[in-house]
């Protein structure tokens, strides 16, 4: 009677062991497949694991597999599901602070700066997680710096001793653009020199030229008392040209400022060595 | 915690056309996409009178188009709008086309039939006022 | 002794079991799997599992499945190839009313529609509304949708009737009239086709330059006459040609709109489908 019990606790103990170690064979195969950058395998064998993971104790691990994969493949609505699947099935405090940086990475990138803030704000409040400022505010400066805020991004990036990289190249982009209320100030005064401001000579040259042309052949009708002439010829022509000459002063300074940041960009994605979104 | 899975798994089905065909590995960019112009200044023409004609527009845009401000509501503009009407027609219908398009363009009444596009402009393409296309796709 | 001997024996079992056990990857659990996939609208993934169980290509079932999964991508030819191989199974009532409503969707009528021959009643009543269906989409008339309507159950024929008994979506207009309206009066063909501001607009714009051609003539300033006088004309004839053409528009959209409500309306009835032989979940 006895053996018979013992027997049949190690039955149940060997069938747990058995499905622990498929489950655990599973795992090492979807990371394989992720390891050979197969992403759209590695999703289906981590979804395969959560399927027979009856007592969902890897749904952490498959989660974060399966939104890893999606992010690897440019899906981040996909990678942001996930990641919060994975963060409700967190075990423990940095599981779910990791997981959650995570989705702020992915805002960050996809350029949902008032999500990302927010998101950084409610973990700067948790109590929790007070020991990961640095890592808090790390990410902040990353989304100031997404959201085209440089001079915001430096500050933030200054109150971190190790990423003065990082600041230095904020301030200088913060140097290097172009004003672009600047812009329309000059050319309110003098037509095309906005142009001239962000290189756009030809531009500069033709605005002032026309801007010039029917100043002149306005004031001389109003002088010569053709005044039809004189609203006409001002309305229709000067200030046509006049506004133009202010919007594209602003454009060009707003493009050449795309440029700039673009340029900081692409730099950062190929060539910054520390963490990135 | 019931209520948040709901939602997943609600929201779950609304992408699940992503993985309805296999991808690859693709890195998003950090640089921000800029559109491409708007315009093409390129002369390359089939023939004599279409090298003529957009020499035309092309300086038009050159001296005036580009520094007299955004004027035209429309896309394409209505200078491209004429371009391509002639080219997809002939110079008859294309100008007829075109006289068309420019009373629309004064029109300040109601613009409100029209699609905006990606850039904000409203789509006006001329394949909606061919006569030939007995089922041009509408708006 | 023996008790030893017993046990150690014991502790080698699982890993002569998982030596011969294919895992998660028995056919039973593939399958499991795959349903949980097909279910959560996963149905590349979920059809590549099936064709994985059906490596054979003899369940009927599974291949059934595949069809259907490839049937909800929108993937309509691989849909057609797996059910047409079913047409003689046990499965074949189904997936002849399935390749019929993959010709709904392909707008292709002439093959399908004139088959069907089923022995279930309510795929017979299904196949016989989808075949009328596909004749409107080729060609949608207050007449065919009527036979339509009659061959539905009285709720359904109230809704039906309910969307296309509207007057307003069966009114046309006719190009020339606008032309010739826009020939007479400047803008009327637009403002018939009730495209108000540019109606307005062209009267203006053509009147002003008439009036101002009119007034030069007048003062016998003929170059500048004639100038205005081309433009006037310019514009009109834009204006007649836009007319007609907004007359065209106009009724392309009352069809486009037709047409619309026509595919939500078989939508809603998942084009008189029976949803369970569409896969069921729960």
């Amino acid at each position: 009677m006895k053996s018979r019990w013992l027997l049949f606790i190690l039955e149940i103990f060997f069938q747990q062991g058995f499905a622990q170690i498929q489950l655990e064979k599973q795992l090492a195969f979807a990371e394989s497949l992720f390891a050979q950058e197969k992403y759209f395998d590695a999703i289906t064998e981590a979804k395969r694991l959560s399927f027979f993971d009856s007592t969902d104790q890897y749904s952490f691990k498959a989660n974060n597999l399966i939104a890893e994969s999606y992010r690897q493949g440019g899906k981040l609505s996909e990678a942001v599901h996930y990641f919060t699947r994975a963060e409700i099935s967190s075990h423990d405090k940095m599981e779910l602070f990791s997981t959650k940086i995570e989705i702020i990475k992915i805002n960050v990138l996809r350029r949902a700066f008032y999500l990302a803030d927010h998101q950084l704000n409610e973990l700067e409040k948790d109590q929790r997680f007070t020991a990961e400022n640095s890592s808090l505010q790390y990410w902040r400066g990353w989304n100031y710096l997404f959201h085209d805020d440089w001079q915001k991004a430096a500050e933030v990036f200054g109150k971190i001793d190790s990423v003065a990289t990082l600041k230095n190249i904020c301030e200088e982009v913060q140097k290097k653009k172009y004003s672009v209320s600047f812009a329309r100030g000059i050319s309110i005064a003098l037509p095309g020199a906005g142009q001239f401001y962000t290189g756009n000579y030809v531009s500069g040259i033709l605005s002032l030229g026309w801007n010039v042309l029917f100043g002149y052949l306005t004031v001389q009708a109003f002088s010569a008392e053709r005044i039809f002439d004189g609203m006409v010829v001002g309305t229709m022509l000067w200030l046509r040209f006049y506004n133009g000459n202010l919007s594209n002063a602003e454009k060009f300074a707003i493009e050449k400022n795309e440029l700039i940041k673009n340029e900081t960009l692409d730099y950062l994605q190929k060539n910054y060595q520390g963490l990135k979104p | 915690m019931k209520i948040v899975w709901l939602i997943l798994v609600f929201s779950f089905s609304l992408f699940a056309q992503t993985d309805w065909q296999r991808w690859q590995k693709s890195e998003i960019n950090y640089a921000e996409k800029i559109d491409d112009p708007e315009r093409s200044y390129s002369l390359r023409a089939d023939n004599p009178f279409e090298f003529l004609l957009k020499t035309a527009a092309v300086t038009y845009w050159f001296f005036i188009s580009d520094v007299d401000g955004d004027n035209c509501p429309f896309d394409p503009s209505c200078s491209s709008f004429f371009l391509e009407s002639v080219k997809a027609t002939n110079i008859v219908e294309g100008t007829l086309m075109f006289a068309d398009r420019f009373t629309r363009d004064f029109n300040v009444f109601n613009r409100s039939n029209y699609r905006i596009t990606n850039r904000g402009r409203l789509a006006d393409p001329p394949e909606k006022y061919l006569l030939s296309t007995a089922r041009p796709k509408v708006k | 002794m023996r008790r030893i001997f017993f046990m150690g024996l014991l502790s080698l079992f699982p890993s002569i079991l998982i030596s011969q056990d294919d895992g998660l990857f028995t056919p039973e659990k593939r399958k499991a799997f795959a349903d949980y996939l097909f279910c959560e609208k996963d149905f590349l993934r979920a059809a590549e599992e099936y064709e994985a169980v059906n490596s054979d290509n003899q369940n009927d079932s599974l291949k059934y499945k595949i069809g259907l999964c490839f049937l909800k991508m929108g993937e309509y030819e691989k849909a057609k190839n797996d059910f047409s191989r079913l047409r003689n199974s046990s499965l074949g009532e189904e997936s002849k009313l399935l390749m019929l409503k993959i010709a709904f969707f392909q707008n292709d009528g002439n093959k399908e529609s004139t088959e069907p021959s089923f022995k279930n009643e309510a795929y017979k009543t299904a196949s016989l509304r989808l075949a009328s269906a596909i004749k409107i989409k080729e060609r949608i008339t207050q007449t065919n949708l009527i036979s339509l309507g009659n061959m539905l159950d009285e709720n359904d024929k109230v809704d039906f009737n309910n969307i296309f008994s509207n007057k307003e979506r069966w009114q046309r207009k006719s190009p020339f009239a606008a032309a010739l309206f826009s020939a007479m009066v400047p803008g009327a063909g637009k403002i018939y086709t009730e495209n108000y501001g540019d109606g307005i607009t062209s009267f203006i714009v053509t009147g002003l330059f008439a009036f101002l051609a009119y007034d030069n003539f007048r003062a016998h300033h003929n170059t500048r006459a004639w100038i205005f006088t081309g433009t006037a004309a310019f514009f009109n004839a834009g204006n007649i040609y836009g007319s007609y053409i907004s007359a065209r528009n106009y009724n392309l959209e009352r069809e486009e709109e037709l047409n619309n409500e026509f595919d939500s309306f078989l939508n809603s009835k998942n084009y008189f489908v029976p949803k369970e032989i569409e896969g069921s979940c729960k």
